[in-house]
């Protein structure tokens, strides 16, 4: 059934036609120009052999460090420390949100179950609700849990990824206390471009993708969609648990995963238009829609190992924004944008083992209009880029668990980033004052400096204040069999300090582009809430006493002979209860990632691989209890068919990539959260065109 | 191109795209056993503790060393839920050491110890009592039942099961046929019951003709006015040849304000555990005994000090949980609440029959075993629902008149003029013997107190009680010198000797510690003379479930 929904979908889309070449227009909105001097549908491979033209416009753009290589030489930028992650440097391996995030430095993803379950993003030892998540700059982050679900975003649908890492409350308000996760969705390029890719493997998993983007007479056009249908019925292993010198397993040792399948549809539309030299509109509008099993915990024993056989949980979202955007108005640049998210969740279980039968429906979502202003001027010998931001937003919620909630929350913001000496100064003093009702204002400071001694070194370092006000959920979940929100709670509250350095080299020896950083980062954070037991019946979250979280960051990259590219990242965490010394759960002591590109400059054939090496993770806030570490490999062959001799001119598309993609290659037993198991070695078929 | 070539060309693309990923529905996918199951490291947190697999264990029990020796064991077992299992461990050294070089299997989905894996889930293991080196019962509340285990390994052990042929039917379905004899590792508490009386209410004071009508709801399915099934096995003692097994008997709405409980019953068979194998049999007429109050969650052998036989039965009541007031933003109310009276029972092991009880009124009396003095003079229990001890008087048990059938029980609260009157109360929900509390502990409006049980060390003189919000022991000090009257004199007989803060408070300041703590009991013997090594066992719960030793010289 969803093997043939997701067919007729694509083959239904797959008969647009190809749009022919266009010329480049002459006034591409500047944001465009900026992030791509070079067309923004070409993989980096093709692009290292054209000639780099110079950055069209300045523009604010945190510290990048992209993955992979990149010959191009970065914009410059103030001072926080940024990931980008260009979605078609990964093309034909099929990557999902989550891998691509997991394998970012500094990142650490939790996933519940195969994919189309839940997973949830870690930065810098964050909780997953104290990273913020836009899309297109509109937050993601739901109001009831406060965090996004990762596997309800359809990466075949986006340009890019931007991941903030550290404090960005300055930046996106309430919750980025970890930092702030950018998704960009497809824009128009040089010429139009259609992109469909389908692919199906291992347990009945078919992902589906088509979309388009065109320039004309003024007009910008994106539009795409995305489907995705799994059984999810993998078997696993169950956890053996060695204590004492003994170990126990439950029995049987290997079940299947029940009541795993999910489906979800995705679908982007956004129409732009120039209306003068000056000012661009544009309307967006992402829907989503996912129907999935919810088998819970592995925790029990038999068959179904304490699965739940029939909890269900079906999800339907949408975001809508209209945007002004306007540049070289008086000397400066801004953009008004009006956004409205809502979400409607229904849950049933009709067994549940504590409270029966269960149908809950929840709607939250958010209203709320974004500002921005940003101007350039030189005074004296310094040049100041002064922006001013503003936001409010107006939460709501309905439920059927719940009583009806709604909060407004606010913020503005004033940041001035000061360059000295050719911008080899940076100075961003930058303040927010953030008001959410209920929890009054918040005063949120931050500095941050970069420094370019040498045209192949960059210095950087911040420090400033975050927060997060807690979720409805954590508020106000009534008693649930032993679970219930706590009204008394007070805002998390956090301070953030990183620095580190970049180095970057055209040429080393016999290696180019070769790229070297690393960073030290440390948050120190009060009233941490955490879900406890408080008595002998009920489990309810509470301010918890300081912790403390510091590590390192490094990462590296460089390619040989234009046919190897190597990249890797190492992030070392150190996360504890200060009052114990304890570790604080949920988050790996390190982790490694190696991403190793074999294949020639034409793109022909390429063959990646990564390894992720996964430490330890405490599961008890104790530290007691630890899920071992873990390497897993994935590896992914990709062949464009289109320069293939006998088969090329038969195929009308740009690029015709055929892979086929490896994970866990070595079927290790992979868990992130004690209870929730995780497939083993899957093996996927895809197809990728490009028109 | 022709536009038709062309059309073909891109019809004959799209198919070969589109025939990879569809041919990969073939592919099948790992398992994950390319590195083995993933191990989970369990280590303790505490020197004092050995690490349990799965939090909040659900009880443990010392093993004597020969069928009714009251001699100092050397061993104990420990329930487990994650996974189901009983794990035996030595007691001679801090922290205790797992005492099977064997790997400690889980119990399996077996819903009636037939050997024949039916359920979905494993047996989840509750009280624990062992009753000789190679045979322990374990009351399981999942698919209700007494699991048989060999303490020595903690693997499950066949008993022979025989239903005597008078034995109705329906009454307990998930046995075999009356008239069979089958090997078992299990018996069956999942009774049908349709014998109460007509005017048989629930703790709401419903009655439950009205809830529970004929046919088709009917679990009797015949010539029944009304029945229910009977739920949450909770203790199990042994005496006189006979295994008691106490049913709480929970029905709708659990972990509410107003959850509903049906009558309490405990449930008899004939048990004999020196056969080989040993055997048990259910019994047709006196095997179902219906208790005073609601709720009852323990069982404990008691032999008067005039050598007559007791079960002693601990009736909670009716127990609820506290919801939060919306109208308090500041505060996070929690914790039980006794929503009905508490009582303990007393039933003849000989005549079977219930032949005393004694109120304690709105006390919530806690879920372990009483705590019974060397003397055999006084019961101490905990409270559920708050940092309370209760206690009864067990002198008046001695001298109990014979009672006819049909009676009601002697009330043994001073109003029952058969008894002349007699007052078996010492602590009660009117008069307790309150803990003190922590300072800088769990708050108490979200965690009232739970004074989870108690335990009397080898001369009596000292009784040592567990507090679950606080993680603190408190000693009494009781003298009971020179046969004080009936009842023991409250306020000259016990009196709070001291406290120690075992484990951390639950809640926010607990965080990072062990906390929750649980049950404790003292080694029997003398520490010094009868044993070397700890002498003092408590369970901890949060996050790892832990078991504890202490030498305290208790006695």
């Amino acid at each position: 059934m969803v093997r043939a929904r997701l067919l007729a979908a694509t083959l239904a889309l797959a008969a647009m036609p190809a749009g022919a070449e266009e010329p480049a227009p002459a006034d591409e909105p500047a944001s465009v120009q900026a992030e791509q001097p070079a067309p923004a549908d070409e993989p980096a491979s093709a692009q290292a052999e054209q000639p780099a033209p110079a950055p069209a416009v300045e523009r604010q753009v945190p510290g990048v460090l992209a993955r992979g290589v990149k010959p191009r030489e970065l914009p410059e930028d103030p001072t926080s420390f940024t990931t980008v992650i260009r979605t078609d440097d990964y093309a034909g391996e099929g990557k999902t949100a989550e891998q691509l995030l997991s394998e970012a430095v500094g990142v650490q993803v939790r996933r519940f179950g195969g994919r189309g379950q839940p997973a949830e993003i870690s930065i810098r030892g964050s909780t997953a609700r104290q990273v913020v998540v836009l899309l297109d700059g509109v937050p993601l982050n739901d109001d009831r849990d406060g965090a996004v679900d990762l596997s309800t975003i359809p990466a075949d649908l986006l340009d890019r990824i931007e991941i903030s890492r550290g404090g960005g409350s300055v930046q996106a308000g309430s919750g980025a206390i970890g930092g702030v996760v950018n998704l960009i969705s497809r824009r128009p390029g040089a010429k139009p471009r259609t992109r469909a890719a389908v692919e199906g493997g291992s347990f009945d998993t078919f992902q589906g993708s088509l979309s388009h983007a065109r320039r004309f007479d003024g007009w910008e056009l994106t539009a795409g969609y995305d489907g995705f249908g799994t059984q999810g019925d993998f078997e696993f292993q169950r956890v053996q648990q060695r204590f004492a010198g003994q170990t126990i397993t439950f029995s049987p040792s290997q079940i299947e995963r029940i009541n795993n399948q999910a489906e979800s549809h995705a679908g982007l539309l956004r129409v732009g238009r120039d209306l003068n030299e000056r000012l661009h509109v544009s309307l967006q509008d992402s829907f989503y829609y996912g129907s999935r099993g919810v088998p819970g915990l592995d925790s029990g024993g038999g068959e179904s190992g304490g699965q739940r056989a029939d909890a269900h949980e079906r999800e339907t979202s949408n975001v809508a924004s209209l945007t002004l955007e306007a540049s070289d108005v008086q000397g400066a640049e801004g953009s008004i944008r009006l956004y409205d998210r809502r979400q409607r969740t229904r849950f049933t279980d009709p067994e549940s083992p504590c409270r029966g039968t269960i149908d809950t429906e929840s709607n939250d979502g958010t209203l709320g209009t974004q500002l921005d202003v940003e101007r350039t001027f030189a005074l004296g010998p310094t040049r100041h880029r002064v922006s001013v931001s503003a936001d409010v937003g107006q939460d709501r919620l309905t439920s059927t668990e719940l009583p009806n909630r709604d909060r407004l929350a606010s913020g503005y913001a004033l940041q001035d980033e000061l360059s000295l000496f050719e911008r080899r100064v940076i100075l961003a003093p930058a303040l927010r004052y953030d008001l959410t009702e209920g929890f009054g204002g918040e005063w949120l400071p931050r500095v941050g400096a970069v420094l370019e001694p040498l045209s192949w070194l960059r210095i950087k370092g911040n420090a400033e204040r975050s927060y997060r006000a807690p979720s409805f959920d954590e508020l106000y979940l009534p008693n649930q069999c032993f679970l219930r929100g706590n009204p008394g709670l007070e805002p998390e509250d956090a301070y953030n300090f990183d620095a580190g350095l970049e180095l970057a080299f055209e040429h080393v020896f016999f290696l180019d582009d070769v790229r070297l950083g690393g960073a030290w980062f440390r948050q120190e954070i009060q009233d941490s809430i955490v879900f406890l037991l408080v008595n002998s019946s009920l489990v309810a979250p509470e301010n918890t006493g300081a912790a403390t979280v510091h590590g390192y960051e490094m990462q590296g990259s460089f390619r040989f002979l234009g046919w190897v590219t190597l990249a890797a990242n190492a992030t070392l965490l150190d996360a504890n209860l200060d009052a114990t010394g304890t570790p604080l759960p949920g988050r790996a002591d390190d982790e490694v990632n190696v991403r190793l590109e074999i294949g020639p400059p034409s793109g022909l054939v390429k063959l990646a691989g990564t390894m992720q090496r996964t430490g330890e993770i405490p599961v008890s806030d104790t530290g007691g209890t630890v899920l071992p570490a873990r390497t897993v490999f994935d590896a992914s062959l990709s062949v464009d068919a289109r320069q293939l001799p006998w088969i090329g001119p038969r195929v009308p598309a740009e690029k015709l990539w055929l892979s086929v993609v490896g994970e866990n290659l070595t079927d290790r037993s992979v868990r992130d959260a004690l209870f929730f198991p995780q497939p083993g070695r899957t093996i996927t078929f895809r197809a990728e065109a490009w028109f | 191109m022709s536009a038709a070539l062309r059309r073909r060309v891109r019809v004959s693309a799209l198919a070969l795209a589109l025939a990879a990923p569809l041919g990969a529905a073939c592919v099948g996918g790992g398992s994950g056993s390319g590195g083995g199951a993933p191990v989970v490291t369990v280590e303790s947190p505490d020197e004092r503790c050995a690490p349990l697999p799965g939090a909040s264990p659900p009880g443990f029990s010392f093993v004597p060393p020969a069928l009714g020796s009251l001699a100092a064991p050397s061993h104990l077992v420990a329930g487990s839920f994650t996974p189901s299992s009983l794990i035996p461990f030595s007691l001679d050294t801090i922290p205790p050491a797992v005492a099977t070089t064997g790997r400690v299997p889980a119990f399996p989905p077996d819903s009636d110890g037939d050997g024949a894996d039916d359920g979905l889930f494993a047996a989840q293991p509750g009280g624990v009592l062992a009753l000789a080196p190679d045979l322990a019962l374990v009351t399981a509340s999942g698919y209700d039942e007494v699991l048989f285990v060999d303490p020595r390994t903690g693997a499950l052990r066949q008993v022979e099961v025989s239903v005597p042929a008078g034995l109705p039917a329906t009454r307990f379905e998930r046995l075999p046929l009356p008239g069979a004899s089958v090997l078992r590792t299990a018996i069956s508490t999942y009774a049908c019951i349709a014998d109460l009386p007509a005017g048989a209410v629930d703790s709401e004071g419903k009655l439950l003709a009205s809830l529970f009508p004929p046919a088709p709801n009917t679990c009797a399915r015949a010539n029944a006015a009304f029945s229910f099934r009977f739920s949450f096995t909770s203790g199990v003692a042994f005496a006189a040849g006979r295994l008691f097994v106490s049913m709480s008997n929970l029905g709708d709405d659990p972990g509410t304000l107003d959850t509903q409980f049906l009558p309490g019953a405990v449930l008899v068979y004939d048990f004999d555990p020196t056969a080989s194998p040993p055997r048990i049999a259910p019994r047709v007429d006196d095997g179902v005994i219906f208790t005073t109050a609601f709720n009852p969650t323990e069982v404990t052998a008691f032999r008067t000090r005039g050598g007559r036989d007791f079960v002693l039965v601990t009736d909670t009541g009716p127990l609820g949980v506290i919801v939060d007031d919306p109208a308090t933003t500041g505060e996070l109310e929690g914790g039980g609440i006794a929503r009905g009276e508490g009582a303990i029972d007393v039933i003849d092991v000989l005549t079977l029959q219930l032949v005393a009880t004694v109120p304690l009124g709105r006390a919530a009396p806690s879920f372990d075993a009483l705590a019974i003095d060397p003397t055999r003079r006084v019961a101490f229990t905990g409270d559920a629902a708050g940092r309370n001890l209760y206690a009864i008087d067990l002198a008046p048990l001695d001298s109990l008149p014979p009672l006819a059938p049909g009676d009601r029980p002697y009330r043994l609260d001073g109003s029952d003029t058969r008894v002349g009157g007699v007052d078996a109360r010492i602590f009660d929900a009117a008069h307790p013997l309150r803990l003190p509390a922590r300072p800088g502990g769990a708050p108490a409006v979200t965690c009232p107190g739970f004074a989870v049980g108690a335990a009397f060390n080898a001369s009596g003189g000292k009784l040592f009680a567990t507090e679950f919000c606080d993680g603190t022991l408190t000693t009494i000090g009781v003298d009971l010198a020179g046969d004080p009257p009936v009842p023991v004199p409250r306020g000259d007989h016990f009196a709070v000797a001291g406290q120690t803060n075992l484990v951390a408070s639950v809640g926010a300041s607990g965080l990072g510690k062990p906390r929750a703590l649980g049950s404790i009991a003292v080694r029997p013997g003398v520490p010094g003379f009868d044993y070397r090594g700890p002498d003092v066992f408590f369970l901890v719960g949060e996050p790892e479930g832990l078991l504890c030793a202490l030498r305290i010289d208790s006695f």
